[in-house]
Parts: C-alpha cells; structure tokens; sequence
C-alpha cells in the first residue's frame, strides 16, 4: 500500500513541501537583508480547503495511452512565492527587508515543520498498532 | 535537490558575501592612520562594498554577490604637523577618511546579517533532522 494514498499522510507530506520551500523564500529574503532595492518575498499561508480539493497542483495533461510520456517536470514554485507589497520600512537604499521579521517567520515555519513530521510519526505509529507489533 | 538544502547553500552564500564586507571594514580599521610618506602623496581611501542580487542558475534562487568594492571619494581630513615626511609647504599632512565609529558600525551590522544567516542554517538543518527522525 501506498503511504500517499492516506489522506493524513498526504496533507502532513503537503505541508511539509510547504514549510521547505517557505524555508527557502526566506533564506532568500535573509541573504539578501543588504541588497540595494530588494524587496522580500514569502509564501500564501496554506489553505487545506484547497489543498484537499487538489487545487495546490496544477492542471496535468491526461494520459490516456500507456505509451504517452509523462506530463511536464515537476514545478519550482509550487505554493508561489509573492513579492511583499506592503512592508512598514524601507531602509534608504531601497531595501525592504526586515531581519527581525525574517527570523521569526524563520522560526514559524521550522515549527509548523516540525509540526507535521510528528504528525506523520504519530500516523506511523497508528498504522504499526494496527500491524500488532506494538506501536505502544 | 530538496529546498532545505538549498536554503542552507543560499544562506552559505550570503555569510560568503557578509564575510567579504568584514574584510573590507577591517582593511580600513586597519588603515586608520596611513598616511603618505612624501609631500603630495595620497593617504589610505577608505574603501566600500556594495552587494547585488544574484540568480543562482543551479539553486533557482536569488542569492547575493559582492558588486564591487571601491574607493570613498570623500574629503581627506588633514592635520597640522609640520615634523610629518608627507606635509605640504604649509605643514600640513591628508590623513585617511576612516572613521572609526562608522566601521565598527558597519562590522556590528555584518556581524548581525552574518548570524542571522548562519540562525537559517542552523534551523534548516534541525528541519532535515527532524525528518531523518521519521525512520526512528
């Protein structure tokens, strides 16, 4: 059996992919505190409404024959990261970026992460219970 | 590659870049008091770093690079010393255009992007572990 095709698995796995590329946006964010005109980006907070109605994912070409290749390579930017429009501070050279603000939603996000891995271990932990070796 | 990874080679990179601005800052602490050795001669310029954002064609990401590093055009100050070999007819010497108290400013403010980007490594890798934890 698929662990995927567990809807619990699925969501804690989507979010996971969430928070790693939030993580990267903001690393993005944090290198570049100093660059003359930048402005940082972040991700939409994730919706599980959409996520469950499959609407993360973008639109595939079916695959009606076996011998059709498979669609398009994997998207870079699934959950689009957005440029800030509204920021509280612009330092003289343009740049938008606060650290402070970066670090703590560095900090939120490595939580939510953490989050969801536990999730998916509290999941693993059900399944081996129902295998009967003891998942306590 | 995952996005954790890269987040922690992007933020390499920007400690690269702050690390670069150390040195710079240092060479003009360093320099504070270079003069000329003959009349007419030119003192040590204090010099500047200017950074810009850098797509990075393999992490897909904006990363950041040193610009360029050049001179402060800024007046020389002089002092009046006429015992000096570099002063002029009238006795005075061009000492350089380094002011202490902005260096150790700038070097307080690197130090601050260097550690907030070494904090995302540090978060990044406790995500990548915390996943490894999932095999426990």
């Amino acid at each position: 059996m698929d662990l995927q095709s567990l809807r619990l698995f699925q969501m804690a796995q989507t979010k996971l992919d969430w928070a790693a590329q939030r993580q990267k946006v903001l690393t993005q964010n944090v290198v570049n505190a100093d660059t003359p005109d930048y402005k940082p980006r972040d991700l939409k907070k994730l919706d599980f409404k959409h996520v469950l109605n499959d609407e993360v994912a973008p639109v595939k070409v079916a695959r009606t024959n076996p011998n059709h290749i498979k669609g398009t390579i994997p998207e870079q930017d699934p959950y689009r990261a957005r440029t800030l429009m509204k920021s509280f501070e612009a330092a003289p050279d343009g740049n938008e970026v606060i650290l402070e603000e970066q670090m703590q939603k560095v900090g939120d996000t490595r939580s939510e992460y953490n989050t969801a891995v536990q999730l998916m271990q509290s999941n693993m932990k059900m399944l081996r219970t129902a295998l009967g070796k003891g998942g306590g | 590659m995952d996005d954790l990874s890269i987040s922690s080679k992007i933020a390499a990179k920007g400690m690269k870049a702050q690390a670069t601005r150390l040195r710079v800052i240092s060479e003009n602490l360093a320099n504070a008091e270079s003069t000329a050795e003959t009349p007419g001669g030119q003192p040590y310029r204090r010099k500047l770093v200017t950074f810009r954002n850098a797509l990075d064609r393999e992490l897909e990401a904006d990363t950041v690079k040193v610009k360029k590093i050049f001179p402060d055009m800024t007046n020389l100050p002089s002092k009046y010393d006429p015992t000096h070999p570099g002063a002029n007819e009238g006795g005075y010497v061009l000492t350089p255009n380094v002011n202490p108290l902005i260096e150790m400013m700038d070097m307080r403010e690197a130090q601050r992007a260097y550690e907030a980007n070494m904090n995302v490594i540090s978060t990044s890798r406790q995500m990548v572990s915390k996943t490894l934890e999932l095999l426990k």
